[in-house]
């Protein structure tokens, strides 16, 4: 009995480093990206990066390249067009 | 050198402790006030005002309130949290500060200081009696020294006003286990019984010693079906136990158990910590977090001792279970009472740090919140230090290895030393300077005292200074013990720059400095001064440049 009881508590204190390195970890990791993803130096940093890309973009002479701009072009009026 | 005539007198360790405590008191004065403090002595009077009610003291009374009404600042935490705290020092302390007359911040932070050093200093004589009670008085003796020559516990016993006292009730705690473990008596369990509530009440971990004696207790019946003659005593102590606690906690007396799970679901707050150079959440510590704090911040001769200690008991662990016997006449795991005591602490340790890796507790300020585990660590190396010394004894080179100690252990002291008064800052001579700021170093904020001093001696004239704060740390907290004239001149505006002459930074940040932008220093402020300790920035000073 006293043996069986020494291998169940081995046993249990094993399993528990073992549950924790693999599925504990996994778990852990997975609620740190949904921290950070709804934290508030994440929604700052995503503002951040926005704020960054429209002042970029704001010094270029063109915003769209000139077959980007063509291929809207004719987007909008075949869309125009069907809407008529 | 003869051992027999030298370290093994015991005038020796009582002249190790006359130094001891000579050094605390001509010291204790030099260290700067932590952000705790302040809390620490609302928590006192907080308590004492609460105690007070139920008596007729009337004239103590107003005084406490009155004191209790100067007590504040916007930094501080508000009544629901701070009240859950121990008050195990804090209420001694502001009784102290009421019998002394204390008026002046600086001396009656400066006396707590005094007597956070008193517990350490106690706690430093227990280990010595802890480790008397399972070694012989050389190893007795330089373990102890081990134990005091922990720089960062030696230099947190100044200002780290409850995880210093925990280690000290700890300690104690693990005298009076061993003392039961020799004789089950009724006056020792009555004492662990006593120090195991105060343990609890000063730190929740604190249930790790009467279950861990418990549990040992139940070991011992597993293999000897004799020992249960003592159940009745264990019984008893379980009750004095759940007795001592709720009379020495008033915060359980008005509803027990829903204040006792309130404690235990009262963690540290959620913040970002800078470790390893990112600053991460502190709910998401990684494994390595305690380890590699533990393995960067504590002398290389302890973990070396430690390691072959470590190693050396769990061999013989190992080989006690591989061997166990349905029919064995003596204890399972281990063989003599000596050899108890040494599995009762390495389980505790092994067991107390794969709860707090692996179960992710949120912790900050390094590893503080786990000082109390250097009773193993030093325990576990003196024990490793004692089969050196069997070995060299075994070869007739005692002196030698007496030789090598004294040399390691200099070392240590003189970077102490040289750390002075930031030995709770040290990092070991494994770390690099480059690395050592990759972590947060100052989050106590001991050298916003320094950074003052420095402000006031540049400035000797009435104007005011404005100073920002890159930085969590509150720096208003220090600001108290100045004088009133030199605190008039100081206007802390906090995040607001553009109003500041001069920026306070460190590394210690709530947010994720490299995504929050809260703290970052404007262009029209250049660095002016840095304050290094051993290649640890403890602080930088920007100053506007126009000024």
């Amino acid at each position: 009995m006293k043996i069986f009881i020494y291998k169940c508590m081995i046993v249990f204190f094993l399993f528990f480093i073992l549950f924790q390195i693999t599925i504990g970890a996994t778990i852990r990791e997975i609620k740190k990206q949904v921290y950070f993803l709804s934290s508030e130096e994440n929604v700052i940093a995503i503002k951040k990066k926005i704020r960054e890309e429209i002042s970029s973009a704001n010094k270029r002479d063109r915003y769209l390249d000139v077959q980007d701009a063509q291929l809207i072009k004719e987007f909008f009026n075949k869309i125009k067009s069907e809407l008529k | 050198m003869k051992e027999n005539t030298l370290f093994n007198s015991k005038y020796f360790i009582y002249a190790l402790f006359f130094l001891l405590f000579v050094i605390g008191t001509l010291t204790f004065r030099d260290y700067g006030i932590g952000i705790d403090d302040k809390f620490h002595r609302l928590n006192g009077f907080y308590w004492l005002d609460y105690l007070l009610s139920f008596t007729d003291f009337n004239d103590l009374k107003s005084l406490v309130k009155i004191k209790l009404s100067q007590i504040s600042d916007i930094s501080l935490p508000s009544t629901i949290e701070y009240n859950k705290y121990s008050i195990i020092f804090d209420v001694p302390a502001a009784i102290l500060e009421l019998a002394l007359k204390l008026d002046n911040p600086k001396e009656f932070y400066e006396v707590r200081h005094y007597l956070n050093f008193i517990f350490y200093f106690v706690g430093c004589i227990y280990f010595y009696r802890l480790l008397s009670l399972r070694f012989n008085r050389l190893i007795s003796f330089f373990g102890c020294v081990l134990f005091i020559l922990s720089p960062r516990i030696y230099g947190e016993s100044f200002y780290n006003m409850k995880d210093i006292v925990f280690l000290t009730f700890l300690i104690m705690g693990y005298f009076y286990s061993f003392r039961c473990f020799l004789t089950y008596d009724i006056k020792n369990l009555v004492f662990l019984s006593f120090i195991s509530a105060i343990c609890i009440q000063t730190r929740i971990i604190g249930l790790a010693l009467p279950l861990s004696f418990i549990f040992f207790y139940l070991l011992s019946i597993l293999s000897k079906k004799s020992d249960l003659k003592y159940f009745g005593k264990i019984f008893l102590y379980s009750i004095a136990t759940f007795l001592f606690l709720i009379a020495i906690w008033p915060y359980l007396w008005s509803s027990p158990l829903k204040n006792f799970l309130a404690v235990i679901n009262n963690w540290s707050p959620s913040i970002h910590i800078f470790f390893n150079g990112n600053y991460i959440p502190n709910d998401f510590l990684p494994f390595s977090y305690i380890p590699l704090w533990i393995l960067i911040s504590t002398p290389v001769l302890h973990i070396f001792l430690f390691t072959i200690g470590f190693f050396l008991i769990f061999k013989r662990l190992y080989q006690r279970l591989v061997s166990i016997d349905q029919n064995n006449l003596s204890y399972d795991i281990w063989k003599g009472v000596k050899e108890k005591f040494d599995v009762f602490i390495s389980l505790n340790f092994l067991i107390l740090m794969t709860l707090v890796i692996f179960l992710n507790i949120k912790l900050l300020n390094a590893w503080k919140h786990l000082y109390f585990i250097n009773v193993y660590l030093i325990y576990i190396a003196s024990f490793g230090l004692n089969n050196i010394y069997i070995f060299f004894k075994k070869k007739n080179k005692v002196v030698l290895f007496i030789n090598i100690l004294i040399l390691s252990l200099t070392l240590i002291a003189f970077k102490m030393y040289k750390y002075h008064p930031y030995q709770g800052l040290y990092f070991n001579s494994l770390v690099s300077d480059n690395y050592k700021n990759k972590f947060e170093v100052d989050f106590t904020a001991l050298s916003a005292r320094h950074f003052f001093e420095r402000i006031f001696e540049s400035k000797k004239n009435d104007e005011k200074i404005f100073i920002g704060t890159a930085s969590w740390t509150p720096l208003i907290r220090t600001l108290d013990i100045f004088k009133k004239s030199e605190r008039e001149k100081i206007i802390l505006v906090g995040q607001d720059f553009q109003r500041a002459d001069l920026i306070f930074s460190n590394n210690i940040s709530e947010v994720d400095k490299t995504l929050n932008d809260k703290y970052d220093i404007p262009k029209n402020f250049s660095k002016f001064y840095q304050l290094k300790i051993d290649g640890a920035i403890l602080y930088t000073i920007y100053k506007k440049n126009n000024l």
